[in-house]
């Protein structure tokens, strides 16, 4: 034991000592608490407020060691001033000697007063005392307690009094102030205190209350309502404070305090049906091989986890248990894209992040292949795994990378990967994928998961645990879904909670008694807080606890004080990392304090507050989760800014030195630390030059967090991560400004936000301009033009365009400038302004070939042949679509798609080269499926099927119809089901299936006009027109094929409206419409004379014929009609002719249009027609 | 007041398509109601004026006055006759190696329009102009083609 000088004669003295063994003069009593030396006489600690007494240290379980201060920390803390007032009366009276001791001892009496309920003493000042409750340790129910402190402040008051009135003459009058709230707490030179906005309120409260009041703000007043009764007070105008501060005068207590205890397993209590739901649920995903989403919803602590570990449990113990795994939504809003996702391929695959980036591909790459080739789909393996690559992190070989520059096309590529893999998972055997935490999960994510619930062809149980927030991101979540439900998880009921708390509390005797009703009644109906609240009266091995408490703040921190400081401080360490964290990310916290890591975890394991994973992400590294989220956010907000700072730069750079070459992965876990640490550091107020660098850090991983998201469109995403990076570049480089705002920009447009992405690229556009770049000024010009044609804003959009061609034209040649006349080209084209669009494409085209520019050259090709198309130059348009394809193929494969499908359908369409066409859409289509080019693949099977009607190929027609539908409605390509539902209409047609018919073609056409593709629009009513036709309503298909005759008009459809005109003849003609049928058809004609369209040939002889005067100019006509028709392979045309020539001879000729009809019923049932030949020969006989 | 615009690629040079149009002189080669233009200058430019004798609709033969009223080199023409306030305007571009060539005829309203403009206007319907355009178009692709043949070495 170390002795003690004696301040007066210098002799050595036991550590216990109070007074010199050799002069009997008062040590300076040392502190049994923080071991602060304090003056002669003092029965309390000046630094922390404990009781000196005897010298036998406090029973308070955080106390900090002799040797250690209390750490720094933002802590929630009550605050309590006391002042005596009636000190001049009593100096008037009194020798001023006896009226400080007087004032001493009455203030040590009420000093005494706020330590018997737990509180410390901060300090004396004149006439003034200061408590804390909260700090250094906090209790659950710290604001009850300073109120109930306050209380018997004025009770021991009215004792004291009566003493001085009785020894003096004097009597004093007390007013006490408190207020709870946010403090730091720490020392101050070599005393510990607290200091913020909280305690200046109450000592403003104390200074305005009443005398012989207890005067309390409004967070004391919420926190102890239930506890303490009140009056409420007019507002205070109180000094620094700008408005009125709400203001109640405590009265009385309306119970006794008590006190808490803690530890235990929670059973499962008052969920059986829950429970019971999700293994019923998981039964029968099993049983029917479908997808179901389950969201399990509820406030945290609620029992969302205990239900899920419910459920693991169950189909753990079953005999054939499903494949299960596990993803977890990370807390940082949305800040990973695709997190859970990653965790679920992970597992899957062993991939480990010690994994070489080759290491792991290979394990991603041979994983899908073996589950692809299971399914049937081998070659799908690896363009599926370079996808999948994306939200690992990987980068996949050179020749796997998808080429898709789409973003969005990226993201549906992307998803149908995603749910290629689960779909081959769930089919060796059923799946249970667990998502915890989505309310944190990106747009992305959730999008996801209700695309894997949509199209998921096994069985899979998606079970998604949330709280409450998610519906407010996401109101209709998992409705209007026959494959989904949501459970809400309410409070237990009083009953259930006192059951649950009795079984945490075994063994507890009689005192338990107490206990549980205390218990179950303050948490609420809530498990964790009633088995925290237990866990804590266990760990003090005491059922004699007189406190609970009053909030699960108080409550956690009341936990966390009462741990060992070491096993604090890494706790609150590894909260800065989040819910989940890993042992060497805290390798620094442990060397600096000295920590043996491991025994500390198994510490904090045992004791309940840390979950260890099952497996780990980062290999070799043990993986930890908080037991609950609470706790990490309690042990979060406890430290102070700046060592939050300090800790997320840890963070961030501890996962960049792990992730290594793979740091896309993590890149926004990396941006998000070195954002809070700067964002931290301001408001800390770090040194300029630390903060300076610090923010370079956030900024430079922000904006590549936000390429990454940009990347996978995830566009909420990267929209965000910009921002922050644009808030912190404020005061930095304007050209990274303007740099990031116009990525900003990009996202906004993508997102629908025109006028976002406008102002954006207006600022970057001053930048730009200041800085005389005229190429990124043209460039934002093209940008902002594109956005306001969005809004269809023409003129606006063509200005812009105008400004930055403007800039350009003059100088030497850009790529900046051949995109403007692309994009100027491609406005004329869609607005019908052919001139223009040639002036532009023509520019486009110069200047590419002059840039070696492949892929702009094929664009302008690809307007030029759309263009001459129209204008019934289908030479020119097919050199130019050929062109288009040719260097399109030099370019960019994804880009071939594209322009071969604009060949394939001039070529169909204009030319009637029906080979040419399949062969081109076939090529096509095969690339796409190469490039996994979704959307192309949608409408490729749907050319492919309307090439097969033509030469009545009906299986074909069948099998790339069910092709195309499929794949759209498996991959939720809405916009693309016009095309599908167009041949299935064709499909219902064919079985004289009417009503179906209509219906599809009447949604194709609406889905065709919302997704501006006029020409499915146009088919679809130009077939509608035929069924009305076919089935008797002439009048309907008159009506529909003039509608279908407004659409060529408008879009320049000019090879279609030979036939559309021709059909409208036709329909006319056989309802006797004559005149009206006469006209149509020297229209048709005169039309098809200037436009030498094949199909235009035969449909307007077939006009001809039906709108003929004489039977026999009928027949000569329809005859050459019916030889066009099989000369360009079109049967089901020819056999039409029959059938309009025979029912138009009905009544003048009845003999010759039953044999007609008879004809065209022979070749429809050849055409495997059976359908429309009986309805011919219903003609006959009616 | 009626008008037909049509589009057409013409396999030549803009400056050769544009010679054409801008020398009256030679309209009766390619353009077949033009019977005669007498007055016209060597090289027109915005306001010249010049007669032209031509067919109408119905056949009816007349000679009018027409005035050049837009004019921007190789790309636009406009002229109107001032008598009916029927009008031409065409407007040119470079199409790879050939001319994209837009034609709009109509009918305009003009000042103090006399009986015989106004019947002329109202027999140009748009089925008639539908016709002429087509007839123009026609007529300019075979002079293109002539001058090019006419050229070659």
């Amino acid at each position: 034991m170390e002795g003690r000088t004696c301040p007066s004669c210098s002799a050595e003295n036991p550590e216990l000592a109070r007074f010199c063994m050799s002069c009997g003069a008062e040590l300076t009593p040392l502190c049994p608490s923080c071991g602060a030396e304090n003056p002669g006489g003092a029965k309390f600690c000046m630094e922390c407020g404990a009781a000196l007494g005897d010298g036998t240290p406090a029973a308070t379980p955080a106390a900090p060691s002799p040797t250690e201060a209390p750490p720094e920390e933002r802590r929630q803390a009550t605050i309590v001033f006391a002042d005596l007032s009636g000190y001049t009366a009593a100096a008037e009276r009194m020798d001023p000697e006896a009226v400080k001791a007087l004032v001493d001892r009455t203030l040590r009496r009420l000093g005494d007063v706020i330590e018997r309920f737990g509180g410390s003493i901060d300090k004396f000042i004149g006439d003034n005392v200061m408590g804390v409750f909260g700090a250094p340790t906090a209790h659950e129910d710290d604001p009850e307690r300073a109120v109930r402190a306050g209380l018997a402040m004025q009770e021991a008051m009215e004792g004291a009094n009566d003493e001085s009135q009785e020894n003096y003459g004097v009597e004093f009058s007390l007013r006490v102030g408190i207020n709870s709230g946010e403090v730091m707490a720490g020392a101050v030179g070599d005393r510990y205190t607290v200091m913020g906005d909280a305690v200046n309120v109450a000592a403003r409260l104390q200074g305005a209350g009443r005398p012989e009041s207890v005067t309390v703000g409004e967070s004391t007043y919420q926190a102890t309502g239930e506890a303490i009764s009140y009056e409420r007070l007019e507002p205070l105008t109180l000094k620094g404070k700008e408005e009125p501060v709400p203001a109640w005068e405590a009265t009385g207590v309306l119970s006794e305090p008590r006190r808490r205890g803690g530890r235990a397993q929670t059973p499962l209590i008052g969920r059986e049906e829950e429970a019971g739901l999700l293994s019923s649920l998981a039964e029968r995903v099993d049983r029917e091989g479908r997808p179901y989403l389950v969201t399990v919803i509820g406030q945290a602590g609620v029992g969302k986890s205990r239900l899920l570990r419910e459920l693991m449990s169950n189909l753990g113990s079953s005999a054939d248990p499903p494949t299960i795994r596990r993803g977890q939504c990370p807390p940082y809003g949305s800040g990973i894209a695709y997190w859970a996702l990653a965790e679920v391929l992970n597992d899957e695959f062993e991939i480990r992040d010690t994994d070489t980036p080759e290491a792991a591909w290979d394990k991603l790459r041979a994983g899908v292949t073996q589950l692809m080739s299971e399914v049937g789909d081998e070659s799908a393996g690896e363009r599926n795994a370079a996808l999948l690559a994306i939200p690992l992190g990987l980068e996949p070989p050179e020749e796997l990378r998808p080429s898709e520059e789409d973003p969005q096309r990226m993201r549906e590529a992307l998803f149908s990967a995603a749910r290629a893999v689960v779909e081959g998972i769930a089919r060796r055997k059923p799946l249970v994928l667990a998502i915890d935490d989505i309310h944190w999960a990106d747009e992305g994510m959730l999008d996801l998961i209700d695309h894997l619930t949509r199209w998921v062809r096994a069985p899979l149980l998606l079970v998604c645990l949330s709280r409450d927030e998610l519906l407010e991101r996401r109101p209709d979540w998992g409705g209007g879904r026959r494959n989904a439900t949501t459970i809400s998880l309410e409070p237990l009921t009083g009953e259930e909670t006192r059951e649950l708390v009795e079984a945490l509390l075994p063994n507890s005797g009689n005192g338990a008694a107490k206990i549980v009703p205390q218990v179950a009644e303050r948490s609420g109906g809530n498990p964790l807080f009633a088995e925290e609240m237990v866990n804590r009266l266990l760990e003090e091995d005491t059922v004699e606890a007189t406190a609970l408490p009053s909030t699960v703040q108080s409550l956690l921190a009341a936990r966390l004080d009462s741990l060992d400081r070491l096993e604090r401080r890494l706790l609150q360490s590894a909260s800065v990392i989040g819910q989940t964290f890993w042992e060497g990310a805290l390798a620094t916290t442990a060397t600096e304090e000295g920590v043996d890591l491991d025994r500390t975890l198994a510490t904090l394991e045992e004791k309940d507050l840390l979950v260890p994973s099952s497996s780990s992400r980062l290999a070799g590294e043990r993986e930890y989760a908080f037991k609950h989220v609470l706790i990490r956010d309690v042990a979060y907000s406890m430290l102070p800014k700046s060592v939050r700072c300090r800790k997320h730069v840890e963070v961030a750079e501890f996962f960049r030195e792990r992730a290594g070459e793979r740091s896309d992965g993590v890149i926004g876990l990396i941006a998000e630390h070195f954002a809070r640490a700067s964002a931290l550091g301001s408001e800390a107020g770090l040194e300029p030059d630390e903060l300076a660098r610090l923010r370079a850090q956030a900024l430079e991983s922000l904006e590549a967090a936000g390429d990454a998201a940009a990347t996978l469109y995830s566009n909420a995403e990267a929209f965000d991560r910009y921002t922050a990076a644009l808030e912190i570049s404020e005061s930095l480089d304007p050209a990274v400004i303007a740099r990031i705002g116009e990525k900003q920009g990009d996202v906004a447009l993508r997102m629908g936000r025109v006028d976002a992405a406008v102002g954006v690229w207006e600022r970057c556009l001053s930048y730009h301009r200041s800085e005389e770049d005229l190429a990124r000024v043209a460039d934002l010009h093209r940008k902002i033009g594109a956005a306001l044609w969005h809004k269809g804003e023409r003129r606006a959009s063509i200005d812009n365009y105008q400004r930055g061609i403007d800039l350009l034209k003059d100088g030497a040649p850009c790529i900046e400038l051949v995109r403007l006349y692309e994009e100027a080209a491609s406005l004329y084209m869609h607005t019908g302004d052919n001139m223009l669009a040639i002036y532009a494409s023509e520019k486009a085209l110069r200047l590419a070939e002059r840039l070696d520019e492949a892929r702009a050259a094929s664009r302008a090709h690809g307007i030029f042949g759309r263009v001459f198309g129209r204008i019934g130059d289908s030479e020119k348009a097919r050199e130019n679509l050929e062109r288009s394809v040719a260097l399109a193929r030099e370019s960019d494969r994804a880009e071939a798609v594209r322009a071969l499908l604009t060949l394939g359908y001039h070529l169909e369409v204009s030319e009637a080269d029906y080979e040419g066409a399949a062969d081109a859409y076939r090529e096509a289509l095969e690339i796409a499926q190469e490039v996994g080019d979704l959307p192309s693949q949608v409408e490729l099977h749907a050319s492919l099927a309307q090439l097969a009607v033509h030469g009545a190929d009906w299986d074909e027609v069948e099998r790339a119809t069910e092709a195309s539908a499929k794949l759209a409605e498996r991959e939720g390509l809405h916009g693309k089901l016009c095309f599908p539902d167009l041949m299935r209409g064709i499909l219902s047609w064919r079985a004289a299936r009417w009503d179906d018919a209509i219906r599809y073609y009447t949604r194709a056409h609406e889905q065709g006009e919302q997704v501006g593709r006029s020409e499915v629009a146009f088919s679809a009513l130009f077939w509608l027109g035929a069924a009305l036709r076919d089935s008797g309503n002439l009048a309907g298909a008159e009506t529909e094929l003039a509608k279908a005759l407004d659409i060529c008009e408008r879009a320049g459809l000019i090879a279609q409206s030979v036939e559309a005109i021709s059909a409208r003849a036709v329909a006319l003609a056989l309802a006797g419409r004559d005149e009206q049928a006469k006209a149509a058809a020297e229209e048709a004609e005169r039309l098809a004379g200037r436009l030498h369209y094949p199909v235009g040939q035969a449909a307007k002889a077939e006009a001809a014929g039906a709108a003929a005067e004489d039977a026999g100019e009928c027949a000569a006509a329809i005859e050459e009609a019916r030889a066009r028709w099989l000369e360009l392979g079109r049967p089901l045309d020819a056999a039409r002719c029959l059938m309009v020539r025979g029912r138009l001879l009905v009544e003048s000729d009845p003999a010759a249009a039953d044999e007609l009809l008879d004809a065209a019923a022979a070749e429809y049932e050849e055409l495997g027609a059976p359908a429309l030949a009986e309805r011919t020969r219903k003609a006959v006989r009616s | 007041m009626s008008s037909w615009k049509q589009q057409a690629l013409i396999q030549a040079p803009v400056a050769e398509v544009w010679d054409i149009l801008c020398d009256p002189a030679r309209s009766p080669d390619w353009d077949p109601d033009v019977l005669a233009v007498t007055g016209a200058p060597i090289r027109i430019e915005k306001g010249s004026t010049f007669d032209i004798t031509g067919r109408g609709p119905f056949g009816m033969k007349a000679t009018t006055t027409f005035k050049v009223e837009e004019l921007e080199d190789l790309h636009e023409l406009k002229m109107k006759c001032q008598v009916s306030g029927f009008y031409a305007h065409w407007l040119l571009t470079q199409a790879q190696d050939g001319t994209f060539t837009e034609v709009e005829l109509g009918i305009e309203p003009i000042e103090s329009q006399s009986l015989r403009g106004r019947v002329g206007a109202a027999l140009h319907t748009k089925s008639y102009l539908r016709t002429q355009v087509e007839k123009l178009l026609d007529g300019l692709r075979r002079a293109a083609s002539r001058d090019r043949r006419a050229d070659a070495p």
